[in-house]
């Protein structure tokens, strides 16, 4: 009798035990990448561990904001739309978007946490390079991170980066380079090695 | 090896209740494979309409909405983005392109997209790759950068599912309808438009559009006034041919940048944007918004299946259970030549096994039916491009998973038959 019971309670938790792994189809919590081993056999040394803050050259200021000490008469010239205005409010713009890269970074092996901001997804919803935000919500309706707060990931193949919306933990070598000189173009490229979910600790 | 023979032939005995069984199993299975094949053809075909577009502009609305309408011609847009607010954009020093669109007709329930020949040039599908003419195009044949497909201010480029289900090949007039109904009550047919190319197939939302030059937008609206007609009034096409049509809107537009790493604040430009309320979106954002939106009914359809699948099992339990009482004669028989009580267990459970093996391969033919099926429909209805391959690795998994659950739960009745053939021996006593 006992037994008979103990069977039927065995059969039934393997079952129930079997819908929770069939229900488990979405995308693993776990997922990570690493790049195949054999091109990170010579930087076996410790990746140096960043923060966003490190990402901005030592003693830079950001411009400070014109709009500050405005009067209201000057902010009001400044939006008629008239063309000399529109021009300086193009420089304001320019001036304000200045963010010069730290050079003494470029080809060091970091770590970085961060979030996902998607750029072109392959067939199997899978990314092969995006850009590292500091913060999210920075792509939707807040000012977005200025340009040495944004590193531009490269993978060597289409990776699943979990659902997205969870931080990443990146660890690659880190490029600073000047991009595009007419704009004074400067940023952050990182050759990824290794994707992982980033926690707090 | 007998012992599965003796287990075929005991079910073959007992065909009807057996192929009920199965039958139940198959449904169960062929309702998971497609509720998951469905899934990730959903996403494989949203990802695959568009590639490498940095920025999707439109009037102000949402992020969904406005990468619905713009892209997928699914919904409709809110309001315009002006000509001169177009213009000043595109001339940002970092952008490369822009390519514009402009919505609002249709023919006979496919959509009427006015654009210019940068849309022939830079737009890129799936895995990078552009536009092909099929028929027609312009007069150089392969690639449409070159000569122009919108020759005449009348032309119209089909993609590959209209000139297919509408039976239009280059050369036939074509009218078209105000407004995206499925039903086009009301035409523009005093400008009637020539098929002048025919798209070759992409398996997106191209294939069921119609192109034409932003020109023939304005031309086909050229005798509306206040969003209606003005009686009477028909402009010659010819008259219209020598006007000036410079488009005064247009409803949304892509634009590539010369660097990705701009995007946020060119998007951030936009969004700020004095003249007019625009909103700038990153189709990659956008798009994890929707998933993370269906997500949500994905996973519940799942859950469902799966307690489909556990039902399905559990019949299979009572079919082999309710078949023991009768058998009991049947099973002293057996023990009567030679078998063990352990050989008793294993016939039972080799049943079960079989009868879930028969459900897997009755599931797997019905879901490949369905998705011939359903999948014709699906596309004509969505734009939605299923491929009948065969099952992806987590489909074998779960399927090995249902194989090992059907052996399982076969093992109460078979712990039952062990039980029975203990007590009754070689005799039965009914």
């Amino acid at each position: 009798m006992l037994r008979r019971l103990l069977l039927t309670v065995a059969t039934l938790a393997t079952v129930i035990g079997g819908v929770a792994v069939l229900a488990e189809l979405v995308p693993a919590k776990n997922w990570a990448w690493n790049r195949s081993a054999s091109a990170d056999a010579s930087t076996d040394a410790a990746p140096l561990s960043l923060g966003w803050e490190d990402l901005v050259p030592e003693g830079f200021e950001p411009a400070p904001d014109p709009f500050a000490t405005i009067t209201s008469e000057q902010l009001e010239k400044l939006f008629d739309g008239s063309p000399e205005s529109n021009a300086e409010l193009a420089e304001i713009e320019t001036a304000m978007a200045y963010a010069p890269v730290d050079e003494t970074l470029d080809g060091r092996l970091v770590t970085l946490p961060g979030y996902v901001v998607p750029l072109d997804f392959d067939g199997q919803t899978r990314l092969e390079e995006f850009l590292l935000v500091p913060y999210f919500g920075a792509c939707i309706h807040t000012p977005p991170p200025p340009a040495n707060q944004i590193v531009m990931a490269e993978l060597d193949e289409p990776v699943d980066i979990g659902n997205g919306y969870e931080p990443v933990l990146l660890r690659g070598i880190l490029h600073a380079e000047t991009v595009n000189s007419a704009l004074a173009e400067a940023g952050y490229r990182m050759d990824v090695q290794s994707v992982q979910p980033y926690e707090l600790r | 090896m007998s012992l599965l023979r003796l287990a075929w032939a005991s079910l073959a005995n007992r065909r009807l209740t057996a192929a009920l069984a199965i039958l139940a199993i198959a449904m169960s299975v062929a309702l998971l494979l497609s509720v998951e094949k469905i899934r990730r053809d959903a996403r494989t075909s949203f990802t695959n309409t568009v590639s490498d577009v940095d920025l999707v502009v439109g009037a102000r609305s949402g992020a969904i909405q406005l990468l619905l309408y713009s892209v997928f011609r699914i919904g409709d847009a809110t309001n315009n983005v002006s000509w001169q607010s177009y213009t000043e954009i595109a001339a940002r020093p970092e952008v490369r392109w822009t390519i514009p669109l402009s919505l609002g007709d249709s023919h006979r329930g496919f959509r009427v997209l006015g654009t210019n020949e940068d849309y022939f040039e830079h737009y890129r599908y799936g895995e990078e790759r552009s536009l092909r003419f099929a028929t027609g195009g312009p007069a150089d044949g392969a690639d449409g950068a070159d000569d122009g497909a919108f020759g005449d201010l009348f032309d119209a480029v089909l993609g590959s599912e209209v000139a297919r289900t509408l039976g239009y090949r280059v050369g036939d007039p074509i009218v078209v309808s105000h407004g995206t109904g499925r039903v086009g009550i009301v035409e523009h047919d005093d400008q009637p438009f020539r098929v002048s190319a025919v798209l070759a197939p992409t398996g997106t939302p191209v294939d069921r559009t119609v192109h034409v030059s932003l020109e023939g937008i304005e031309a086909m609206h050229a005798d509306w006034r206040g969003g209606a007609r003005v009686p009477g009034q028909s402009t010659d096409p010819d008259t219209l041919r020598a006007a000036d049509l410079r488009p005064r809107a247009v409803t949304a537009f892509l634009l590539g940048l010369d660097s990705p790493r701009a995007v946020l604040r060119v998007q951030r430009a936009i969004n700020a944007y004095a003249n007019e309320p625009l909103l700038a979106v990153l189709p990659g954002v956008a798009l994890r918004e929707l998933w993370n939106l269906v997500g949500v009914a994905e996973r519940a359809l799942l859950i469902v299946s799966s307690f489909v699948v556990v039902a399905a099992l559990v019949n299979l339990v009572s079919v082999l259970l309710a078949s023991l009482e009768e058998r009991r004669r049947e099973i002293a028989i057996l023990r009567a030549s030679g078998a063990r009580p352990a050989h008793v267990f294993g016939l039972l459970s080799a049943e079960a096994g079989l009868l879930g093996l028969g459900g897997i391969v009755g599931g797997l033919a019905l879901h490949y039916a369905l998705v011939l099926v359903g999948g014709v429909w699906l596309e004509k209805r969505f734009g939605l491009a299923t491929s009948a391959g065969p099952p992806a690795a987590s489909d074998w998994m779960v399927l090995g998973a249902i194989l090992v659950g059907a052996v399982l739960v076969g093992c109460l009745p078979a712990w039952r038959a062990y039980r029975h053939s203990l007590a009754d021996g070689m005799t039965v006593r009914i």
